[in-house]
Formats: structure tokens, C-alpha cells, sequence
């Protein structure tokens, strides 16, 4: 790191606790307007719950469009909590003190989101209950352990109970802070959340080791969620879909998105919350070259996948490759695809200049985010048309319809809805975690030079 | 990361007499055997083709080639990984694993014979579709591209420490390599751009290498089999026993070399952390490999799987897993093993016969299928025996192992296990300090 501020402890927690402890006015207005968003979103759901499904633009066979898109879209954005803040802790990486928690509430909130998008698909959002819990026991109606029905709600909500208690544990130092500057109601709130919290020694060594336990068991959950999800499709012999790299493609593609978010919401929070001294060009250089590897091994499975493609040189193989990059709509959004997704942003990433000029990021990760949400879209819709040699139509090409993209904008509301809200209630940047950076902070003289460095156990 | 041997501290000059020295201490003995069994493995390759053995018997041939192409070939790429990544931790092991650049010379003849074994390509499933001269040519220049690129980078790594060489009076072979080398500025600059420019292609093109070795030498002779997590589960398993191998070679060096000062715990702590990631991935890419085909349960995803897991290699696939990812990962989630020496190596063997065992079911499986002719379908209940080896296929494995240790040796009397440079770098970017209670810290630098 190579940007240092000297932050003490008052300033610290000044500059972090400001928002919580204060609300501006833009808050009402931004928090009123996405909330605006979400009730159309409540009132088109209501509509297609009356009409039915009809309304969202499925058609006999494209059954599975924008929303089952959006979900592994937000399962993917999830991935991003537990990359930058369970890994990076493990690796004992330096600059992710400020970055860990707003990625881990997006993991929450995001994965919240996802998992609403499979019980609104089915239309009938209150028998999803029957399909994923056994319901009738005397006369052995059991769900089938075999569906994905199965397998995404025990993979999204183990991942969810996990994140949760994963950002509860890392807040616990934090709320105690906050217990001790607050009055009345709130100060009763938080005296609870903070379970207690004194910072004895006993309680720290607690915490740590409950964060590093944490981090440690939260990663096969984070692979199996995705890889899970993958499933849903792979599982199935549909051609483009029946595919061994899905687990692992999934997987990286889903940090690729995921980590490209953090680094739009890093942006955002800099901005918003004025947060220039903690949040710095170093922690976006960082990412930067996080995402060149990510992105790079993401770009790996997807030519693994074209190639195996390609390799049998099998019919409906090769029909659906040909459906995804020869046939409107898919021909134009395919580059766009894989444009967005890699050949803008890396290039752009491996000059350092570019990785820490802070709207260059943000574009880049913006751009990212569109690109992979294509790519679910591409990698889901297209193999669907393929149904039967004789009947598909390349024209018969799934098209939204105006409920589908009120859905989709509502859930990009509902994640940041979640996040500004927490900002609001909790410090969106972990003080204790900042603090123990200062501390561990130390500088070596070689030759002439004063060169970063940093304590290790 | 504390040293916790309480060695005493060692200074940069003291460093470069030392571990030039070591450059002496080589063992003539050790090379004598390793160069004879490595001739002897070449006889028998000789006598083995004049036989002309059936495919399925060239299997053994192959396995040995693909375990060199994925352990010896992928250990140096964790030198250019932890380059990049400003992990100081490996830099007591770059240069045990940078010597093993050198198998190209070994691999690439064995891999131009093994090119011509293969069978006739004409309709056979392939990445290079049309292509005249696929797979033979380009898997060919690939090969020999990547061996150069070792190579280079062995003899560049190698640069600051030959001019020590001849700073100290060595008048000899390593003052010529040294050339210009006068460790200005601009010549360390350029050094580190080249070692990380080579080392990325060098990366890039061992996992590409690793979709043409799987998909030419494997997935193409067995009717049916297309899997796209296959090359992937290929190079990272060779990262696997990369780095085993190369925490092995540490230890024996260490140990035989008394190079204690020079090669740390910490060095095997950190690389043993990775090593566990890699046996979880290990297990992820087998899983991911089985599951769908199994659950998908088509006809000809039936016959590749009793193929290769649970027909005629169902055991070497047991002991695979077992050697490469059970056994890994129940030893060295225990802290105290990742902070010893010897558990991290012990490991480290364990994974490199686990790798070897793995690349033979691959290889056996699918060699031995190699002449169903094509189009045809494979019935899994009439797949061909296990192939079991004779004494020239024995031969011929001891003697392929023993000619990469043959050059490894003979790289060693050129170049210190230890790179002198890193070494120095090392001490450098790393100071212990008291700090608070504790008597004694270690302090880190991070250099842009």
C-alpha cells in the first residue's frame, strides 16, 4: 500500500460513524425514490399473480428467461462478500480492511434478492413451500431430492444464514461504538446487538478467531452455491446447458461479477460518504489486479466451454453455438457479451494508471456487470429454443415484456435499498478493522527509500 | 511470519559465498546413477518401440509424459505466480523450483514420440477442426515453444547470480552466462518486466498446452468422452504436484545441502497453505467431473465414466483420490503440520505418486481404447482389461524420472538451489522489531 493516512482513533470514529449517527436529507430522497421503484415492482408482481405468468413474456419453450437471468445474476453479485472479505482475510491481504464489510452486506442483501426471483418465477409464489418442504408426511409426499428445487433453497439459504452471521460477528466491535455514543431507544438497540462487547482480551481473541473460523467454513458454502446453481442447468442433458465446467465457470464468473460490484460500490460509497481517506486509489489498484487474474481465469472456462463445444462437433452442440453467436437477438448481444465482459475492462486494468483512476473503475466495473449479466442471459435463453429438431424456430426468439424489465430494474433497487440502509443503521466501514490496521502499520528504510510494510504473525 | 528456528542471521556476502559454494557440493555419485538409470530408460524406449507394442501398451509411456508435462513443468509457474502476487514468503523455494524449467529437455523428445504414436485423426473429434497438421504439428510446436520459453527464463533468472559468480573469481562457465550483467538500474528493470512477461506466457501456455495434451492424447481416442472441466482438472492437478514436488525437492535439498539459514519453515507454511487450496480444488474438479456425466446418465457419459473411475482403473482412481485429496486435506488442515517441515513435504510426496497413479488411469484408460474405430460406441460392459506393465514399460518410467533428475542436478552445479538474488531481496523486505508485549515481530515490506 502505498497511500497512507494517519488516522487516529476520534477521527476514525468521527468520519465513520457520521451517517449513522446523522441523517442528511438526500437520504429520504434517494431511500423515497427507491422504494418508489419497489412498490411498481409490488404492484407489476401483483398483476402477473392476477393474469398469471402470460404477462412476463415466456413462450412454450423458452420457459426460463429474465427472472431465472436475474437470479443467478445475484447469486453471482453474492459471491463477492465472501472473496474479498473471507479470502483475502485468510491470505492476510492488507487492503481489504475497508472494502469487507460493504462487500459482505451486498452479499446479503444481494442473495436475498436472488432467492426471491425462483418463488416469483413460479407464479404461484405460496406452493413453492410444498415443492421445497415436506408437507404431508402420513401419506409420504416428500419433495424430490433430485430437483434443483431442492438444491438451490438449501444452497441459497445456508449461504444466506452464513453471511449473515459472518457480518454480524465482524459488526459485533462496531456496535459496541455505537452502543457507547448513543441515547434513548437506539442506545437500547444496539446494547443488545452488541451482545456485551467490552473489548476485553478474552472477547477479542473471541472475535478473531470466530472471523478466521468463519472465513474458513463459509468457503465450501460459497463454492457449493454457485456450483449448485449451475446445476439447475447442467443437470439437465440439454445441449449447451449438459456441460462438466459449469460448477467452476459459475463460480469464477460470479466472483468476476461480484468483485467488479465492490468496486462500483467502493466508488459510490467514496462519493457519497466522503470517504477519501479510507477508501483510496490503492484499494482500486488492488482490485484491479485481483480482477485481471479473476477475469482471465473466467475467459478460461468460457473457451473451455466453447471448445468441448466445438469438440464433438455434434449437432445440437453446434446448433446452439451457432443460435448464440449467428441469430438475432444473440448475435448482437454475444459481443456485446464478451466485449464488456473482458476485452474493455482487462486491457484497460493492466495499466496501473488506469487502475487507480477511480471513474476508469468504475466505468470498467459497470461495464463488467452489464457483460455478465448478458452472459447469464445468453448462457440460459438460447439452449431452451432448442427443443426438438423439427419445431424450433431460430425467430422464435424469447422477448421480455415490460413486466420482465420492471422486475429486473426493482431488484438493482431492493440490493441498493438494502446496502444504504444498513449504511444508515450500521458503519458501513468496520472501525476496529481500520483501527488494527493502523496499528500493524510499520515502515522499513531500504537504501535511500521508505518502503510500506506491515506486521506479521 | 516469525522464524522459528532461531537460526542465526545471515549477511548478504556471507549468502553469496555460501550458496555459490553449494554449487560444488553437488553429488557426483547421485548424478552417475541418475544419468545411468536415465540411459538405461532410453535403451529400453528403444527395444520397447522396435517391439511395436499395441497403443494400449504405449499408455505407460504416455502417463509418465503427461505427469512430467503437469508436476516438472508446472513447478516453476508457482515462482511467476508468487512474483506477481508479492508473496516473499516463496522466496527461499523460487529457484528449487525454477530448476525444474529444465525437464523441457527431457519432455519434449519423449513428447515427439508420443505424437507419433498417436492414431490416425481423420474424423476423430478435435479442437483443430479442419486444420491440416493437427494435432501432430501444432501440438508439436507448442511443445518445443514451451520448452524454450523454460528454458529462457531458467537461464534469465539465473543472470544476477552468475555475475556473482564472476564478481567472486569464477572464470569459468558462468562468467560467459553472465554477459553484461552489471546489476544497474535499468538491467534489474528489465529483468523483472521480462521475468513477468516470459512468466505469463509461460502460464498462458501450459494451461493451453494442458487443452491440447487432454483433448489430442485423451478425450479423442475414447468414443464419447467430452468433457469441458477435463483440461482444466489436467493443469491444475500439475499445479498440484508442481508444487509438491517442488516442496519435496526443498526439503531433500535442505536437508542434504545443509541449507537450514537459507530455506525457512516459513517458506513451507506458506506454500502448504496453497497446497491445501489446491487439493480442495483438487476433489472440486473431480467432483464437477463425475457428477454430471454420472447424473446425466446417457449411454456413452456411462461407458467413459466405468472407463476411467469405476471399470478396470476403479482402483487407481480410489488411490488418486485418496493420494491427491483425502490425505492432503486431512493432514494439512492441521496447524502444526503446515508449520513444519516435514509434514508440508511428506505431503508434498504423497501428492506427486498421487499425480503419477492419476495421469496412468487417465492414460492407460484411454490409450487403451485408442483403436475402436471411429464412430463407433463404447459399451461399458465390454471395455478392455486393466494394462498392466512390463519390465521395459518399468524401465522406461525410472528412466524418464531419473533423466529429469539428471538435468536437475546437472542445473544445480551451474545455479544455487538458493537464488542468490531473491535471497538478498529477501533480507531486505524482511526485519524482525519488538512490538508491544511480544518480544519480537516479523515486519514486512510491500514494495510497489
Amino acid at each position: 500500500m502505498q497511500e497512507r493516512y494517519e488516522l487516529n482513533t476520534p477521527k476514525i470514529n468521527d468520519d465513520l460513524l457520521r451517517f449513522p449517527l446523522h441523517t442528511p436529507l438526500w437520504f429520504w430522497l434517494v431511500a423515497g425514490g427507491l422504494a418508489s421503484v419497489l412498490g411498481l415492482a409490488g404492484l407489476t408482481y401483483l398483476f402477473v399473480l392476477y393474469f398469471g405468468l402470460g404477462l412476463l413474456g415466456y413462450t412454450d419453450r423458452i420457459m426460463w428467461g429474465f427472472l431465472i437471468t436475474n437470479f443467478v445474476f445475484w447469486v453471482g453479485i453474492s459471491h463477492a462478500g465472501v472473496m474479498i472479505s473471507a479470502i483475502l482475510r485468510l491470505a492476510q491481504a492488507e487492503w481489504r480492511r475497508p472494502v469487507t464489510r460493504a462487500a459482505e452486506v451486498m452479499t446479503v442483501f444481494a442473495l436475498a434478492t436472488a432467492a426471491l426471483f425462483p418463488v416469483l418465477h413460479t407464479g404461484r409464489p405460496w406452493r413453492t413451500l410444498y415443492w421445497a418442504f415436506p408437507y404431508d408426511y402420513n401419506r409420504g409426499i416428500w419433495p424430490d431430492v433430485r430437483s434443483a428445487l431442492i438444491w438451490d433453497p438449501s444452497a441459497i439459504f445456508t449461504y444466506l444464514t452464513s453471511s449473515t452471521l459472518f457480518v454480524f460477528i465482524c459488526l459485533i466491535p462496531d456496535l459496541a461504538v455505537l452502543r457507547d455514543r448513543t441515547r434513548g431507544w437506539q442506545h437500547a438497540i444496539y446494547a443488545v446487538l452488541a451482545m456485551g462487547f467490552q473489548g476485553t482480551s478474552r472477547q477479542w481473541k473471541l472475535q478473531t478467531i470466530a472471523g478466521i473460523l468463519l472465513s474458513a467454513l463459509i468457503l465450501p458454502v460459497f463454492v457449493s452455491v454457485h456450483s449448485i446453481v449451475s446445476w439447475d442447468f447442467a443437470a439437465a442433458i440439454l445441449p449447451g446447458w449438459h456441460t462438466t465446467v459449469f460448477p467452476p465457470y459459475f463460480v469464477i464468473g460470479a466472483v468476476h461479477s461480484g468483485v467488479s460490484a465492490v468496486v462500483t460500490l467502493m466508488f459510490l460509497l467514496r462519493k457519497v460518504f466522503k470517504l477519501e481517506d479510507y477508501i483510496t486509489p490503492d484499494h482500486f489498484d488492488a482490485l484491479g489486479r485481483l480482477l485481471v487474474v479473476v477475469a482471465t481465469a473466467w475467459l478460461y472456462f468460457f473457451l473451455m466451454d466453447f471448445y468441448m463445444g466445438m469438440f464433438g462437433g455434434e449437432e445440437a452442440e453446434l446448433a446452439v453455438w451457432s443460435l448464440r453467436m449467428y441469430y438475432p437477438p444473440y448475435n448482437v448481444l454475444f459481443p456485446i457479451f464478451i466485449i464488456t465482459s473482458y476485452f474493455i475492462p482487462v486491457p484497460v486494468w493492466l495499466f496501473r494508471k488506469f487502475r487507480r483512476n477511480l471513474t476508469v473503475m468504475f466505468w470498467t466495473s459497470i461495464c463488467v456487470n452489464v457483460g455478465m449479466w448478458l452472459e447469464r442471459f445468453i448462457l440460459i435463453v438460447p439452449p431452451l429454443s432448442f427443443k426438438q429438431a423439427f419445431t424450433f424456430l431460430w425467430q422464435d426468439a424469447y422477448s421480455p415484456r415490460w413486466t420482465d424489465w420492471i422486475l429486473v430494474i426493482a431488484s438493482f433497487c431492493l440490493v441498493t435499498l438494502g446496502v444504504l440502509l444498513f449504511a444508515k443503521v450500521f458503519p458501513i466501514i468496520p472501525l476496529f478493522d481500520i483501527k488494527e490496521g493502523q496499528v500493524l502499520k510499520q515502515e522499513l528504510r531500504i537504501g535511500r527509500v521508505r518502503v510500506p510494510a506491515v506486521i506479521r504473525e | 511470519m516469525a522464524e522459528h528456528h532461531g537460526a542465526t542471521p545471515v549477511t548478504p556476502e556471507e549468502a553469496t559465498r555460501e550458496l555459490l559454494a553449494k554449487t560444488r557440493t553437488v553429488s557426483t555419485l547421485w548424478l552417475l546413477i541418475l544419468g545411468v538409470l536415465a540411459v538405461v530408460g532410453l535403451v529400453a524406449l528403444i527395444i520397447f518401440a522396435m517391439g511395436h507394442p499395441t497403443r494400449a501398451q504405449w499408455g505407460y509411456v504416455m502417463s509418465v509424459l503427461a505427469f512430467l508435462l503437469g508436476a516438472t513443468q508446472a513447478a516453476p509457474i508457482i515462482c511467476f505466480i508468487t512474483r506477481l502476487a508479492k508473496g516473499y514468503w516463496s522466496l527461499p523455494i523460487r529457484r528449487v523450483a525454477e530448476l525444474f524449467y529444465v525437464t523441457g529437455l527431457v519432455t519434449t523428445p519423449l513428447f515427439l514420440v508420443m505424437v507419433a504414436q498417436l492414431p490416425d485423426w481423420t474424423n476423430r473429434p478435435t479442437i483443430w477442426t479442419n486444420w491440416k497438421g493437427g494435432p501432430v504439428f501444432y501440438d508439436s510446436v507448442f511443445m518445443i515453444g514451451l520448452a524454450l520459453t523454460g528454458l529462457a527464463m531458467l537461464y534469465l533468472t539465473g543472470l544476477p547470480d552468475y555475475a556473482e559468480a564472476r564478481a567472486m573469481g569464477d572464470r569459468g562457465i558462468r562468467a560467459r552466462l553472465a554477459r553484461g550483467w552489471m546489476g544497474t538500474p535499468r538491467q534489474w528493470q528489465a529483468l523483472n518486466a521480462v521475468l513477468v512477461t516470459l512468466g505469463a506466457f509461460y502460464l498462458m501456455s501450459y494451461v493451453y498446452f494442458h487443452l491440447f495434451i487432454t483433448s489430442d492424447f485423451a478425450m479423442s481416442l475414447v468414443p464419447g468422452w467430452k468433457s469441458s472441466v477435463f483440461p482444466g482438472y489436467h493443469a491444475l492437478s500439475g499445479f498440484q504436484a508442481g508444487l509438491g514436488l517442488t516442496l519435496v525437492t526443498a526439503a531433500l535439498i535442505r536437508k542434504w545441502m545443509h541449507l537450514e539459514r537459507y530455506i525457512p519453515m516459513d517458506a513451507f507454511w506458506g506454500a502448504s497453505k496453497l497446497l491445501l487450496a489446491l487439493s480442495l480444488l483438487f476433489f472440486y474438479f473431480t467432483w464437477s467431473e463425475l457428477i454430471l456425466p454420472w447424473y446425466g446418465r446417457q449411454p456413452n457419459e456411462i461407458a467413459y465414466l466405468t472407463l476411467l473411475m469405476f471399470g478396470p482403473y476403479k482402483d487407481l482412481f480410489i488411490l488418486s483420490a485418496a493420494l491427491n485429496w483425502l490425505i492432503p486435506w486431512w493432514f494439512l488442515i492441521w496447524n502444526p503440520i503446515r508449520t513444519s517441515i516435514a509434514g508440508p513435504a511428506f505431503v508434498g510426496a504423497i501428492i506427486v505418486v498421487g499425480n503419477l497413479l492419476d495421469r496412468m488411469r487417465i492414460y492407460l484408460a484411454s490409450w487403451s481404447v485408442a483403436d475402436v474405430p471411429v464412430g463407433a460406441h463404447l459399451d461399458a460392459d465390454h471395455l478392455p482389461p486393466t494394462t498392466y506393465p512390463g519390465i521395459l514399460e518399468i524401465l522406461i518410467i525410472i528412466g524418464a524420472i531419473s533423466a529429469v533428475g539428471f538435468c536437475y542436478m546437472l542445473a544445480m552445479k551451474l545455479m544455487p538451489p538458493v537464488s542468490i538474488w531473491e535471497f538478498k531481496t529477501r533480507l531486505l523486505l524482511k526485519v524482525e522489531r519488538p512490538f508491544l508485549a511480544h518480544h519480537e515481530v516479523a515486519v514486512v515490506a510491500k514494495p510497489r
